[in-house]
């Protein structure tokens, strides 16, 4: 559907980034000076599209974005620091492709949070929240999902290129917005092919009867849970009749892209989230897991970062070269950090400081947000919460804060609600 | 409305001075009592805003998930912020004319509550400090359980009388049929024992098929599952560690209806290697992260998480950093090792020599076929040695354990010496292994909380929600919605002797399991009182198991749990000299080249093998890879990686439904022969088959409305087929009810 976003020109813009500035601080305040100078000198063209990438098993950061070349011995280890093509922007040396672009990368340093157990960590990072039994969060992706309304796919809006082991899904939210687990990327999304002998028209009969059925039963039941069985059907049959359905094919793309993604699982499907994202799937999340370097860190690091090294790089160039770039955040996160002392060869988990990054879709790159201490232990200037991060996706995004959804006790959307612990875009990003 | 107390106007304030600690029973509760209860009881039906303040559980739950009290943070804390709002802001509790607003010295009280700690006492809710548990001292006799049974029922009753409710109706007994089958046999009932249960006119039929299915291999197999999930047991349980052997006792200790008790000594406490120590798998899961492994044993065996006072005190619950370390301190007498030896009293050069023999024979260049002959019996060789001695556990005194080098509380410095402390009640006799000590104290009678955890899982397990907060996170029986309930059904858990079976079996005889079951309580509805089990997703393993009743006949009748290649271990430990353990190895090799071949014959009859069929065939999901490989149908519906307890996952996707739909499984689970396509054959009108169809899969027959729909739609197309695959893809086929 037509976001009311699209029809709005210079002047209304500015004014609905003015509300959203107040709803997100909380305050009745003029937005801060960069938002406002954003939108005089070239009215903002949000971001529509989100690709994410999940480090899984917590991230060093002193290995990675916050690198501390001058800490005490114990603490940086064998990890090198870089210069970047932005003079405001250091990182570590495993990442020599990635300084290339430096200036399209947005680093925050001063994310924290206090769940220092892989699963907790993970749904806090994904959702803005801790778990809790009462209520059931959506993932970021979700909220993309479902409050981002530009453009019109018959793929599913939210495509994971994993299992949904430990995932919060779509939380409170419809089914709809669930992600939509791919488990090879190079096969894609299997069964969308009708059977032999089968035909749409009776499968169409088959389907319409099972509805009539579903009907009785959501009447006796009325669960969500029962009533998202018959909405998967549905999408479902939607998607087996699309045209879009050729982004799961790889072979279309040049030999040489392939390989410059890098011939392994995260870089190809970067790759096809790419592939994905042009045909309108608003949120592709993948992982890269191996992370959790309780021993050998600075090896396994090193060839984690490669990887990450070669497809996010590729990733930002081919972007470009498509003129998807402004219309395409890369997000790079992880549940948390790890102990900046070093423990025998590896680093423990360390959830009150860590790195995330936003690239592409109009942030503004080149730039480091946030300080930890001078050996990555504590963070020192703008601490910034999960939901802020998620509040300044959802402002290059251009969702408005007033699509509220009630559930439980209060109102929530992408930037957390109207609730106390609400998330503030990182202004300097915007 | 029923309110909780009346409010009272006339209290005075008691403030304590300077010097003293602000109490929370004496201070503050009768503020909130007065101003707060109104709105923010468990009496209330739906607290305002899911919050209540009478039940320090919930306080905490609120706590972690919307900083509604964080001690030493009164200006974080919500319940500060909505006390002292302005009064014209939409926020301010209590709301005008809603209760009696707080003075400005109560607020300050609170404030200064917060800020000294928040500590609650010995305060856990308004209902421990009034309640009377009538069934304290009960005498329940387990072995009439039909006694025991109505006692439940009318525990249950009592309360939802007491609160104005009513319970459900009794469900028929299609409906019963097959919750019972899902329930206990984790598959629906095939045609013919439908059939069967429908045809029988005992009037005690309900209790003699709960009495057979506890007794059918189905059960153990269904167990096995549930149980694999909990524990996170997987055929690679560590890096070069191998669950077989764990699996298999898993199993056995279903099929021999092992007490829970003993069960989770043995877990607790084992020792040796390989197959003669197989629940040192429990152990070998965490490889040597004893913290992981640590709070497992809290969640699993007592019901409480324990795992944030790694490093630093809960904040949200009562134990503190030291409890943590010195609980963990229990496992300081267990070291995971791996022994290769010998086989027996073959030295293990022998056996080397001789692996190397078979080895020098597969190089000598002889035909394909003898090669990889030599090559499998070096290989059983090799595997013999690796699995006489294998991995396995060290269980003994141990070195002291010393808190962390990071410890931060005054009442201890990093690097001390601490002695292995319980989280509650009575420490027991110091012995000489503490792995030992910590599962005699964890299993004992007097340990409230391990058969309370125990309860509310079974309980959960059949009713669809626990009765004593969550499973992983159990409430004092004082403080659950039902302490007589709760209290009554510990009295079970004990007096049965922690037998599991027999606990299930009278919870199914309950009248409360044979209502019709209702709507889980939407998120504001705090409680559920149990007029009728809830509706509920299948499992990934109930609805593939249910799909295989299908598709096999006889599916439970042919399943073995027996350990694998026990017997030749066996027979080469005993071994005397190197020719007879390569005997052994010649028989295994010989084995298992008969197994690939019949492999091979299975693949080519069913052409190329699915991917959802990846790593087995038409088996229980208990026969299959654990957990089975990404890709197959089980984890597409929902079957867990085994990372964290618990994490298999229950929702609706458009994989799923795109599989429903297009994939070749259906046509497999409908082949010739199978029991669906048995039931179906022959039939020639459109009602019979409706009602074939209708039986198998939903076990239950067509309403006139439904046969209708049926002939409008799909007309003279007699596909009985057809219409067995559309209604696997219904709502009522996918929920339990």
């Amino acid at each position: 559907m037509n976001h009311p976003l699209n029809r709005l020109d210079a002047l209304a813009r500015r004014e609905f980034i003015t509300r959203m500035a107040k709803t997100c601080l909380g305050v009745s305040l003029v937005p801060p000076a960069s938002l406002a100078r954003a939108l005089e000198t070239n009215a903002p063209k949000f971001a529509s599209h989100v690709i994410y990438l999940y480090m899984r098993g917590g991230m060093s950061h002193l290995d990675t974005f916050d690198t501390k070349p001058d800490a005490p011995a114990g603490y940086q280890g064998s990890t090198r620091t870089i210069k970047t093509k932005s003079d405001d922007l250091q990182i570590s040396g495993y990442f020599p492709k990635l300084a290339d672009h430096g200036k399209k990368i947005a680093v925050v340093r001063s994310m924290h949070h206090t769940q220092g157990a892989h699963e907790q960590g993970m749904y806090k990072v994904l959702t803005g929240y801790e778990a809790s039994t009462s209520m059931k969060h959506p993932a970021l992706g979700s909220w993309v999902a479902r409050q981002v309304t530009q453009g019109t796919s018959t793929l599913p809006a939210y495509i994971r290129l994993a299992d949904l082991a430990g995932h919060p899904g779509s939380g409170f939210m419809d089914a709809r917005f669930a992600p939509v687990p791919v488990l090879d990327a190079s096969k894609g999304l299997e069964h969308t092919q009708l059977q032999q002998g089968d035909s749409m028209t009776h499968l169409r009969k088959r389907t319409g009867l099972a509805e009539k059925l579903n009907s009785d039963f959501l009447k006796r039941f009325p669960m969500d849970g029962v009533k998202a069985h018959s909405d998967v059907f549905a999408d479902a049959i939607k998607l087996m009749t699309s045209k879009d359905l050729d982004a799961f094919d790889i072979t279309q793309e040049k030999g040489k892209l392939v390989s410059d993604y890098g011939a392994n699982y995260f870089g190809q499907g970067v790759l096809l989230a790419r592939r994905l994202v042009e045909r309108g799937t608003k949120f592709v999340e993948i992982e890269l897991g191996g992370w959790d370097t309780h021993s050998n860190n600075f090896t396994t690091v090193e060839a984690l970062a490669r990887v990450v090294d070669d497809a996010v790089s590729t990733l930002l160039e081919d972007l470009e070269a498509c003129g998807l770039l402004e219309s395409t955040l890369v997000v790079l996160t992880t549940e948390f950090g790890r102990s900046p002392k070093i423990n025998g060869s590896g680093r423990d988990h360390h959830p009150i400081a860590f790195s995330s990054f936003i690239a592409g879709g109009g942030v503004k790159g080149g730039q480091a947000y946030g300080r930890t201490d001078e050996t990555g232990t504590r963070v020192i200037e703008n601490p910034t919460t999960v939901l802020d991060f998620h509040a300044t996706i959802g402002a290059l995004l251009g969702v408005s804060p007033h699509d509220l959804i009630p559930a439980g006790s209060g109102s929530f959307n992408i930037f957390g609600g109207t609730g106390a612990k609400r998330g503030v875009p990182i202004a300097p990003f915007v | 409305m029923h309110l909780a107390s009346k409010p009272k106007g006339d209290m005075t304030l008691v403030i304590p001075d300077a010097s003293m600690k602000v109490d929370f029973e004496k201070h503050v509760l009768p503020i909130l009592e007065r101003s707060c209860f109104e709105c923010h009881s468990g009496q209330l039906k739906k607290p305002k805003g899911g919050i209540r303040l009478d039940d320090l559980e919930s306080i905490r739950e609120k706590s972690r998930s919307d900083n509604l009290l964080l001690p030493h943070k009164p200006d974080k804390s919500t319940l500060v912020k909505s006390i002292s709002s302005n009064k014209d802001d939409d926020d301010l509790m209590p709301p005008p004319n809603e209760g009696k607003p707080l003075s400005a010295e109560e607020i300050a009280l609170i404030r200064r509550w917060i800020d000294e700690g928040a500590n609650f006492g010995s305060w856990t809710s308004m209902r421990a400090k009034e309640v009377v548990i009538s069934t304290q001292n009960e005498v329940v006799d387990v072995s009439k359980l039909q006694a025991v049974a109505e006692r439940i029922d009318e525990l249950i009753e009592a309360d939802l009388t007491k609160h104005r409710m009513e319970p459900r109706p009794l469900a028929n007994d299609a409906t019963w049929l097959r919750r019972v089958y899902l329930d206990l046999v984790g598959r629906i009932p095939s045609g013919d024992e439908t059939r069967r249960f429908f045809a029988a006119k005992e009037p005690d039929k309900r209790s003699r098929l709960i009495n057979a299915l506890l007794a059918s291999n189905g059960h153990v197999s269904h167990m096995f599952n549930y149980w694999c999930d909990l524990l996170r047991a997987k055929d690679n349980l560590a890096e070069g560690v191998q669950g077989d052997f764990y699996l298999a006792w898993i199993k056995q200790s279903i099929r021999d209806n092992k007490p829970f008790d003993e069960w989770t000594r043995e877990l607790l406490s084992p020792e040796g290697y390989g197959w003669r120590a197989p629940a040192a798998g429990y152990y070998l899961r965490d490889g040597e992260n004893r913290a992981a492994n640590i709070e497992s044993t809290a969640t699993l065996f007592l019901g409480t998480q324990i795992s944030c006072a790694q490093c630093h005190d809960h904040p949200y619950s009562r134990w503190t950093r030291k409890d943590y370390h010195q609980f963990l301190a229990w496992t300081s007498g267990i070291k995971t090792a791996s022994k290769e030896d010998a086989v027996g009293i073959v030295e293990a050069e022998k056996i080397r020599e001789a692996a190397e023999r078979y080895d020098r024979l597969a190089m000598a260049g002889m035909s394909y076929e003898r090669q990889q002959k030599y090559e499998r019996i070096k290989e059983a060789l090799l595997a013999l040695q690796r699995a006489a001695g294998g991995a396995g556990v060290v269980n003994d005194a141990g070195s002291p354990a010393v808190l962390p080098e990071d410890y931060q509380y005054p009442d201890g410095k990093p690097g001390d010496a601490i002695p292995a402390a319980v989280l509650y009640g009575e420490p027991p006799p110091a012995g000489e292994r503490p792995a030992e000590t910590l599962a005699a104290w964890v299993t004992s009678p007097q340990n409230t909380r391990f058969s309370l955890t125990l309860a509310n899982r079974l309980w959960a397990k059949l009713f669809g929600l626990p009765f004593a907060g969550r499973v992983d996170q159990v409430r004092e029986i004082a403080d659950c919605e039902s302490p007589d309930l709760a209290q009554y059904l510990v009295h079970v858990v004990r007096e049965a002797k922690y037998d599991v079976r027999q606990i299930l079996r009278i919870l199914c005889l309950t009248r409360t399991y044979q209502r019709e079951a209702g709507l889980p309580p939407d998120d504001n509805e705090i409680v559920y009182r149990f007029p009728g089990p809830i509706v509920r997703r299948l499992s990934a393993e109930q609805v593939w198991d249910s799909m295989m009743a299908l598709a096999v006949k006889d599916l439970d009748v042919k399943l073995n749990f027996d350990p694998p290649g026990v017997a030749a271990l066996e027979t080469a430990v005993g071994a005397k000299k190197t020719s007879d353990v390569t005997g052994v190895a010649r028989k295994m090799a010989g084995e298992e080249e008969r197994e690939m071949k019949a492999d091979q014959r299975r693949a080519r009859l069913r052409k190329e093998m699915a991917k959802e069929f990846a790593g087995g065939g038409l088996e229980r999901a208990s026969e299959l890879p654990q957990p089975a490989p990404d890709g197959h149908f089980l984890r597409m519906f929902g079957q867990g990686n085994r990372d964290s307890i618990g994490d298999a996952w229950s929702a609706s996707t458009v994989p799923q439904a795109l599989l429903m739909l297009n994939s070749d499984f259906f046509d497999h689970v409908a082949r010739s022969g199978s029991p669906l396509a048995e039931s179906l054959r022959g039939l020639n009108n459109l009602r019979d088959v409706a009602r074939g169809a209708f039986l198998a899969v939903l076990t239950r027959e067509p309403t006139q409305k439904e046969l209708d729909a049926c002939q409008e739609t799909l007309g003279d197309t007699r596909n009985a087929k057809a219409l067995a695959r559309m209604l696997l893809s219904t709502a009522e086929f996918m929920f339990q009810k």
